[in-house]
């Protein structure tokens, strides 16, 4: 009686102290809106390229031969953003033109939006290069800003693309600070307009004639901009330069539209030349992977197959397909089991272009690890299915299972690894360990079946007649027989059969007692 | 007392001739005749086995069958764990498997395609820790790779068998153990061959199961 009141009552501090705290606080007003802006500088290279071969001489330019972007060590000669193609090769002559793809920049860009669902439910694109992630919401669940801004360049780091990011109370404010690669926060919208004064207005992207105006006027940046009486700027610089101060200082509103991802994942990445470098393809899948993770955990949905695509020249593309064992989201998941894929793939030419296709399926299992987090799930089990399937072909990796017949060769299934569990009463005979795919007939000697030397009968004949009601009928008299070497055999006979010229039945071995 | 020395000594890589005790543990082959043979007194529980068969069915399933049945019905964690046979000579017949008391549900069969893969898919079940047996048949193998199996094994805590044909075992390998079954007298004899500690030692198979 006293074993209940004996024992000490659980408390619960903490629960008690946020239900008091929750009562005490005063409603809170709603948080004002804070912006991450994520611009990407390279996209124009990076949708021609793949990324991290920057130490290769290449340029994009646009239709009418003005270079857009140069590479690294193509800038490091001295090609610069603006100069004609012929200027550029003239410095370079080793120089590889490419030109701009602006479809497969919006694309990519999409699909970084839908990537960056995984930190914010509402992300905007700013064309051309940018996105813009209202982050207010999330601070809480990624453990304030740092901490948020550290996951996200963590995660930048796996799409293989080069971004820059700035934190501010306005969109454009954001966006501005980011094009300046101004990446130290504002969080106070007092602050702003100090910030904001300290760029120069090129980062606007106003018209080049606005531009030309400010410069005209002796204005270096923002802060003189602001000084300026705004119906003067109104009048000589116009009502849209104007505009675009007062919604980046928060006197205006800036609505931005969220972006609506796509049901489906569908990347693509256009290789800078055609490799058959298996390295290589790995390295450039992987940021299309990182892509696809980002896109699933915004959704919190698993993928159990992934089609992947590589395109050649004058030949049929390869198509692939990875199926896990288990739905996941993890893109060292697919790296790992993209790279044991290739590496055993005969490429019948170089692939100039890759692309990967996934169907978000299951909501993901929130409790896969157990839980309470600390259960070995048998998720390493199904790993190494997986693995071992991606390798090896999937009908290489199986269980077995039982099935309730009295033919030998059909007492046994195939059956998914893990799945065999069946109760089923299994043949109280004994039975080899060792089946042969088909019976094989033996050799005779003097009317005795041999195998490396006369057979002796150990025991039987156990008798199995089965199958007649589905065509494969049998009807064999089985015997354990033993060679001289002392190795048990299960051989058979057929009931029906008719002898040879001697008269002697055939011999079938069937099974070995290993 | 020489601190450094007994250091040295008591390093599992050290071997000291004359010294029965083993720095592995050893799980039970459940035959007590071939226990008292063992090293140990069982198999090596997280160490490569290699296992010499002149030619199948010299006893080579039924001398692991009884380990086998106990490893696939462990209580403490009954879902996981594969029982993994990578490229068996013929296919292990499922209903002998279950009336030794094999859970079917834990096996997971593995046909690679040739040794390099036999061996790669056995190095990748150890890996991963999601085996509690390894069992895999290969003819060559360089010294190197059954190295790089032995750390795996040990790496995964999970045995590894390996049975290859007699001639493979000429050469110089890193097994904790190494055993033959052959031609004797009328009946397969099973032989130690190799083992760190211990006298040789051999037994009639049809010992271990009075058959």
């Amino acid at each position: 009686m006293s074993g209940a009141a004996a024992r000490p009552r659980r408390e619960y501090p903490g629960q008690t102290l946020s239900v008091a705290t929750r009562l005490v606080a005063p409603a809170r007003p709603p948080a004002e809106p804070l912006w991450l802006c994520l611009g990407f500088p390279r996209l124009p290279l990076e949708v021609r390229g793949g990324c991290g071969e920057e130490n290769e001489e290449r340029i994009v330019v646009d239709h009418d031969g003005r270079v857009i972007q140069p590479s690294r060590s193509a800038a490091e000669n001295g090609v610069s953003p603006g100069m004609p193609l012929n200027a550029a090769l003239a410095l370079c002559p080793g120089l590889q033109v490419l030109a701009r793809d602006q479809a497969a920049e919006e694309a990519a860009l999409a699909r970084l939006a839908g990537w960056a669902g995984a930190f914010t439910p509402l992300v905007s694109v700013a064309p051309p290069a940018a996105l813009l992630l209202e982050i207010r919401g999330s601070l809480r669940l990624f453990g304030g800003l740092d901490s948020l801004r550290q996951r996200l360049r963590n995660a930048l780091r796996a799409t293989a693309h080069v971004a820059r990011e700035a934190v501010a109370p306005t969109p454009l404010a954001a966006l501005w600070l980011a094009r300046a690669n101004d990446s130290e926060a504002v969080i106070d919208r007092a602050a702003l307009a100090g910030r904001i004064g300290r760029l120069r207005p090129a980062v606007t992207c106003w018209p080049g004639t606005t531009l030309t105006v400010l410069r005209g006027l002796g204005v270096e940046s923002l802060a003189d901009c602001l000084r300026l009486p705004r119906d003067g700027f109104a009048r000589r610089i116009g009502r849209g330069p104007l505009a675009d101060l007062d919604r980046a200082l928060g006197r205006m509103p800036d609505p931005r539209s969220p972006f609506r991802a796509p049901l489906r994942y569908q990347g693509a990445l256009e290789l800078a030349a055609e490799t058959a470098d298996t390295a290589r393809l790995a390295r450039a899948m992987r940021g299309l992977f990182a892509e696809l993770e980002g896109f699933l955990r915004a959704r919190q949905r698993a993928v159990s197959r992934l089609a992947i695509t590589l395109s050649h020249l004058r030949h049929p593309a390869t198509t692939l397909t990875l199926g896990l064992a288990s739905p996941g989201l993890e893109a060292a998941r697919f790296n790992m089991l993209f790279a044991e894929r290739l590496e055993r793939l005969a490429l019948p030419a170089p692939v100039i272009s890759i692309a990967v296709e996934a169907e978000p399926g299951e909501a993901l299992a929130p409790a896969a690890a157990g839980l309470f987090g600390d259960e070995p799930g048998d998720t390493a089990g199904l790993q190494l299915v997986e693995r071992l399937r991606a390798r090896l072909g999937r009908e290489a990796v199986h269980g077995l299972s039982l099935r309730d017949e009295h033919r030998p060769e059909r007492a046994w299934a195939v059956a998914e690894p893990g799945a065999g569990a069946y109760e089923i009463a299994f043949p109280l005979m004994q039975r080899p360990g060792w089946l042969l795919e088909s019976p094989q007939p033996l050799r005779m000697h003097g009317g005795r079946p041999w195998f490396d030397g006369v057979l002796a009968m150990e025991s039987g004949p156990e008798r199995l007649e089965a199958g007649w009601w589905d065509g494969c009928e049998i009807a064999r008299d089985y015997w354990i027989a033993r060679t001289p070497a002392g190795v048990r055999l299960w051989v058979f006979r057929e009931l029906g059969a008719r002898g040879d010229a001697a008269g002697a039945r055939p011999w079938f071995l069937h099974g070995i007692f290993g | 007392m020489n601190d450094p020395l007994n250091n040295v000594l008591d390093d599992p890589r050290v071997w000291r001739a004359g010294r029965r005790d083993l720095r592995w543990p050893t799980l039970s082959s459940g035959y007590p005749r071939l226990d008292a043979l063992l090293p140990g007194g069982g198999w090596p529980a997280a160490r490569l086995t290699e296992v010499a068969v002149e030619c199948s069915g010299s006893g080579e399933i039924a001398l692991f069958m009884p380990l086998l049945a106990r490893l696939s019905r462990d209580e403490a964690a009954p879902e996981t764990g594969w029982i993994a046979w990578i490229s068996p000579p013929f296919l292990p017949y499922a209903p002998a498997l279950a009336a030794a008391g094999v859970d079917l549900a834990r096996l997971l069969l593995v046909h690679a395609g040739n040794d390099t893969e036999t061996l790669w898919a056995a190095e990748q079940a150890l890996r991963s820790g999601s085996c509690r047996i390894v069992m895999a048949w290969a003819g060559r193998a360089e010294a190197p790779r059954l190295r790089r199996l032995q750390l795996a094994a040990e790496a995964g805590l999970t045995p590894l068998i390996l049975f290859r044909p007699p001639a493979a075992l000429t050469m110089p390998s890193t097994a904790a153990l190494r055993l033959s079954l052959g031609a004797g007298e009328g009946e397969p004899w099973l032989r130690l061959l190799k083992h760190r500690g211990g006298a040789s030692g051999a037994l009639p198979v049809s010992a271990l199961h009075g058959r």
